[in-house]
């Protein structure tokens, strides 16, 4: 027999068994949508994880599905995911969160780290979903810059084109003028921009931000050495950016991300309706510092731990060496 | 079984005016044009943005389409004279889109899960109702391709692509024919990224990105497939649309399918590509001639 029929009947057999999948025990199932590869997407799915084994005290089956930045992947997943009567959909993400609700109707969605709003979700019907929203207001990051460096006039901020921080840019560059400080915002679309955006930095900054931006966080050594060989402070808005280099920042510690997320979901698997939770809002912030960068950036680290004290933030020293 | 096939034609009924434009771009025009990722994109864009400003949809839908065509039209202009290569030309008309499009949305992402689109009507009825009317579209678009690419303005667009010195010898100006040939391909993608756009409940900058080199793998995987199968001579537009058609279900088949044998996405794409390769390693046979007119 020709390899080739030979194959197509061994693709056939395969599709029904596709079919004939003997379904999973009863336990519920949960399938969680990362949209791609990322320490904290990583740090989030493990914090959900841990918290809803702690929580709901019954076998719980958990799927974490990568859809690598591919949208029909990503599709595929959340489609196999209704179509297998998952009892909850987590994604992680606006554009993860966007497409399931699109997509499922009856099961329940806990959305983590998603812009959306409670309009958004009153929209529905019939109304499936509960929210974790991680935004960090940019007025309390630029009164925290401000307060460390009251000197400071000319901020660089680089951004991504994400849909994350996108709208933010615009919030943040006139929220620096209340405090006086001119913030110039540079996008870089891609990793081999961001390169040449450092290298064409105005010579007045005293100081490089980034939001929280996947794409410029995975560049971040590029801009630690910017700041580095400038001695100017780099400043971002997570916890891995300031393991990976950056100075300090202001943020939420991504797991936490996760373990508001699990409450949300063992709620629903208890027998809440999604849409009677209330929105969870990260709203405990810490201060990450990395002192051998500060070092690095010739900065002094107490002008920070002043500061978090006056506003009564957590401080956490993170190390170049030490991952979550 | 019938889940995995839902799924599966779903998917592939909105990458279907996509593909075809892949088709006729890579088929009959001969060139790679990558512009079609950012035309996929610009559709979804405008179409979103025009619906949130209070456009209706039939009118945010015909302006969409029109401004992919624009998308192709800016890219001839480019290649015109044959002073720049088709792919570079694509690749430098891509460079403008993302700048572009991000312009056009105002914010990378649009959200249109609150929205009256086209379909909304349809799927508020049922989930059946509203895959039937986004067939019908897709449908439409396939048959108004095809009879456009039969009809003579196809036969000059494949006289273009094959051989366009003796176009030219005949009278013909192969610049408005090119400027044509992209504008329509560029259009149909504009049509998949606002069918696209409509079923996911957003639209998205970065959506459009890889697109084109997915379809180019799925036609060509089509046409080998095909090739196996269809010994004799074959009219070529039928020939090249019909891969089209399998090429694509084949692609979403494969990938759904892995996904259900609980294959991790990690390694998903990796499985995917060692199965093809298998799959066309055998389907091939480098002896058989190209068998189409």
């Amino acid at each position: 027999m020709k390899p080739f029929i030979k194959h197509c009947i061994i693709l056939l057999i395969l599709t029904g068994l596709m079919a004939c999948q003997p379904e999973k025990s009863s336990q519920p199932k949960i399938g969680i949508i990362v949209p791609l590869e990322h320490t904290a997407m990583k740090e989030i799915v493990a914090g959900f994880s841990e918290t809803l084994t702690n929580l709901y005290h019954q076998p719980v089956y958990i799927k974490v599905a990568n859809a690598q930045s591919d949208n029909n992947l990503q599709r595929a997943i959340i489609q196999q995911m209704r179509d297998e009567n998952y009892t909850m959909i987590v994604p992680i993400g606006t554009g993860a969160t966007e497409m399931s609700l699109a997509i499922v109707h009856n099961q329940p969605i806990v959305s983590l780290a998603a812009k959306l709003s409670e309009h958004d979700r009153e929209q529905r019907n019939p109304c499936n979903v509960a929210l974790v929203r991680d935004e960090i207001s940019s007025k309390k990051i630029i009164e925290f810059i401000h307060a460390v460096y009251p000197t400071i006039k000319n901020i660089a901020l680089i951004h991504s084109a994400a849909d994350k921080v996108f709208p933010e840019v615009n919030e943040t560059i006139s929220i620096g003028k209340q405090y006086g400080i001119t913030i110039t915002h540079i996008m870089a679309a891609t990793l081999p921009e961001l390169t040449s955006s450092v290298q064409s930095l105005p010579r007045e900054t005293q100081a490089i931000f980034i939001l929280k931006d996947s794409l410029i966080v995975s560049g971040i050594s590029t801009l630690a050495k910017a700041a580095s060989e400038r001695h100017i402070p780099l400043i971002t808005s997570d916890q891995g950016s300031v393991q990976d280099g950056a100075g300090f920042a202001l943020g939420v510690h991504e797991k936490e991300i996760g373990v508001a997320g699990a409450k949300l979901a063992s709620e629903i698997l208890l027998g809440k309706p999604a849409c009677a939770l209330p929105i969870a809002e990260m709203k405990t912030l810490t201060v990450f510092i990395n002192k051998k960068a500060l070092f690095g950036e010739t900065q002094n680290e107490k002008l920070i731990s002043d500061a978090a004290a006056k506003f009564g933030y957590k401080i956490e020293f993170t190390d170049s060496t030490k991952k979550v | 079984m019938s889940n995995l096939i839902f799924s599966v034609m779903t998917q592939s009924l909105t990458f279907l005016p996509l593909s075809l434009a892949i088709s006729i771009s890579y088929s009959i025009l001969r060139a790679t044009d990558m512009t079609l990722d950012g035309s996929f994109v610009l559709g979804a864009g405008v179409f979103a943005r025009l619906i949130t400003q209070g456009c209706s949809p039939p009118l945010a839908g015909i302006i969409a389409l029109f401004s992919g065509a624009s998308c192709g039209m800016m890219v001839s202009l480019i290649q015109r004279g044959g002073k720049v290569d088709p792919l570079l030309a694509g690749i430098l008309a891509y460079f403008i889109l993302v700048s572009a499009n991000l312009a056009v949305m105002g914010k990378p992402n649009i959200n249109l899960l609150s929205q009256t689109t086209l379909l909304s009507s349809a799927f508020s009825i049922s989930e059946l109702t509203g895959w039937s009317v986004v067939a019908c579209y897709s449908i439409a678009i396939c048959i108004v391709t095809c009879l456009a690419i039969n009809s003579r303005f196809g036969l000059i667009l494949r006289g273009l692509g094959d051989n366009p010195a003796l176009l030219q010898r005949l009278g013909k100006n192969i610049e408005t024919y090119r400027l044509a040939g992209f504008a329509f391909t560029n259009l149909l993608s504009a049509a998949s990224g606002c069918l696209t756009a409509q079923t996911v409940g957003y639209a998205d900058i970065g959506m459009g990105f890889g697109m084109t080199l997915t379809g180019i793998g799925a036609i060509i995987l089509g046409q080998q497939i095909l090739r196996f199968f269809i010994k004799k001579s074959a009219p070529r537009i039928v020939f090249e649309f019909t891969a089209c058609l399998i090429g694509v279900f084949i692609y979403f088949l494969a990938i759904n399918g892995l996904l259900r044998l609980d294959i991790n996405p990690v390694y998903l794409k990796m499985v995917l590509g060692m199965i093809l390769i298998l799959f066309l390693r055998t389907a091939v046979n480098p002896n058989l001639s190209r068998n189409v007119t």
